[in-house]
């Protein structure tokens, strides 16, 4: 179960980019998608008032009320802080407020606009395309194997030589890998080619393999940084 | 801008969190804990605790996705518009050439006039118009927020009283500032210098535009006087205006004074 929890999550953020805009545009007006956004909106107006209290709390020393007691953060907060940094409330406070007005303006704008079909035109379909249009493992093996014998042809430079053998194997493996990506001798570019964008039918498939690209390399790099942060 | 804003408040989110407030994370849970249990001494709080670390650590989450999900899509829409804008004005250029070798008959010059014009004012009506929309509104809330906690960090780091670990956090967190700005606005501002880069060839190729294609020589003087305007077409942060090389020069120099400032 929790390998399977696992990979959900995992998957849920490998493709964190896609899969916000596809449910924001498919499954705007759907009840689970709305209820789930109002409810993170409540969620940040509760915890805006509870920092701005936090911050009252500790200005008005002793608080009349004393919900300290029931409030274990601003218990920890005002057991720990001395002299002004109390004014940390600020910083809370300001998060949250930047959260909710994200939440809002992501979430609970129309989603009919230009701005928004934009997205899902070069980030969604493309994606999609992307996926679909790899060369066939087959392809990509016999590409493999042909830059390999040329680059055997070739000498091998000075600083390299001297490698042990493992390292210069490895290092002539990354090489060709990185050339075949930014040649895009991966992908199949004529099969690309054949699905037109709706906005953009004068962009050319190198250029839109190119964004995909930067897609997929930028979510790997967002789920590591989330994954980190939490 | 976005990007600036986006970046600076996950290095608030990360320093005041994790660094600044106490020592590590795992300090703050602890203390977290043992507060709960060591001052409250009620155990049937438990759950309600756990309940409220979840919810805060999804809060925390939520805020970290969205504005990764801002940081990535101003990165890859500037990369996006800049990068078919360069193709565009390199056709440009080509056609140019082509015209002033005489290689171009009347028609195929016209389809390549015709073409560029139609591409580069729908690029650039989109790029305006979805900022307009919906990024500029969001980067100036982000620029909003993030106001507050610079003023105080200013404060804090002009107390006498500060310890020597604190006070060089809080430089820390400025210096990181000032880079992160740095690198975040060089996008956007590269972007904004892109777009109107076609215009150096325009003057040229109006003298090769004939008397009969009369509307695209209107057109391209209109394209001119566009790409020439004070008003630059780019990505803005609200009211305040697009982001150019200026700008960005304008805010670090504005974030290293304020440091001068605090070292005298």
């Amino acid at each position: 179960m929790l390998t399977s929890f696992y990979k959900s999550w995992v998957e849920s953020n490998c493709h964190i980019y896609q899969n916000l805009i596809k449910n924001n545009v498919e499954h705007h007006h759907d009840f689970n998608h709305q209820f789930l956004h109002r409810s993170n909106l409540y969620l940040f107006i509760a915890y805006l008032f509870r920092f701005y209290y936090l911050l009252i709390s500790t200005i008005i020393n002793p608080h009349p009320l004393k919900l300290s007691r029931y409030d274990f953060f601003e218990h920890m907060f005002q057991y720990f802080s001395t002299d002004k940094d109390y004014f940390f409330g600020v910083t809370f406070i300001m998060l949250t407020l930047n959260g909710l007005l994200l939440e809002h303006d992501l979430f609970f704008h129309k989603v009919d606009t230009l701005s928004w079909k934009l997205l899902y035109d070069r980030i969604v379909l493309d994606l999609q395309i992307y996926q679909k249009s790899f060369q066939s493992s087959d392809i990509q093996m016999k590409l493999y194997y042909e830059k390999l014998e040329h680059f055997s042809q070739l000498k091998v430079s000075a600083y390299f030589r001297y490698l042990p053998k493992y390292c210069l194997e490895k290092y002539i493996d990354w090489k060709i890998r990185l050339e075949l990506y930014n040649n895009l001798e991966f992908i199949d570019q004529q099969k690309f080619g054949q699905f037109k964008s709706y906005l953009f039918p004068n962009v050319s498939a190198k250029l839109r393999i190119q964004t995909c690209m930067t897609v997929m390399m930028l979510e790997k790099v967002n789920s590591f940084i989330i994954a980190m942060a939490c | 801008m976005l990007v600036l804003l986006i970046t600076c408040t996950y290095l608030v989110f990360i320093n005041v969190h994790i660094l600044n407030f106490s020592d590590t994370a795992v300090t703050i849970l602890l203390t977290y804990f043992l507060t709960v249990f060591y001052q409250q001494l009620n155990v049937y709080f438990l759950p309600l605790v756990v309940l409220d670390l979840l919810v805060y650590i999804y809060l925390i989450g939520r805020i970290m996705k969205m504005f990764v999900f801002i940081f990535s899509l101003a990165i890859w829409a500037s990369l996006f518009y800049m990068k078919h804008i360069q193709i565009l004005t390199e056709f440009l250029k080509k056609t140019l050439i082509l015209a002033q070798k005489g290689a171009l008959s009347q028609k195929a010059f016209s389809q390549r006039l015709f073409s560029f014009l139609n591409e580069h004012t729908k690029i650039s009506m989109l790029y305006n118009f979805t900022d307009h929309e919906v990024w500029s509104r969001v980067s100036f809330h982000c620029m909003a927020c993030q106001i507050p906690t610079n003023i105080y960090i200013v404060y804090r780091a002009m107390d006498p009283k500060l310890n020597g670990s604190k006070l060089i956090v809080t430089y820390l967190f400025m210096v990181n500032q000032i880079v992160m700005i740095f690198i975040a606005l060089m996008f956007l501002a590269k972007a904004a210098k892109v777009i109107p880069q076609g215009h150096r060839y325009i003057p040229k190729l109006q003298c090769f535009i004939p008397k009969t294609m009369l509307l695209f020589k209107l057109k391209y003087m209109q394209l001119y006087e566009r790409l020439n305007n004070k008003k630059k077409i780019g990505t803005a942060v609200g009211p305040i205006g697009t982001i150019t090389y200026k700008m960005n020069f304008r805010v670090c120099l504005i974030k290293l004074n304020t440091l001068s400032f605090l070292q005298n």
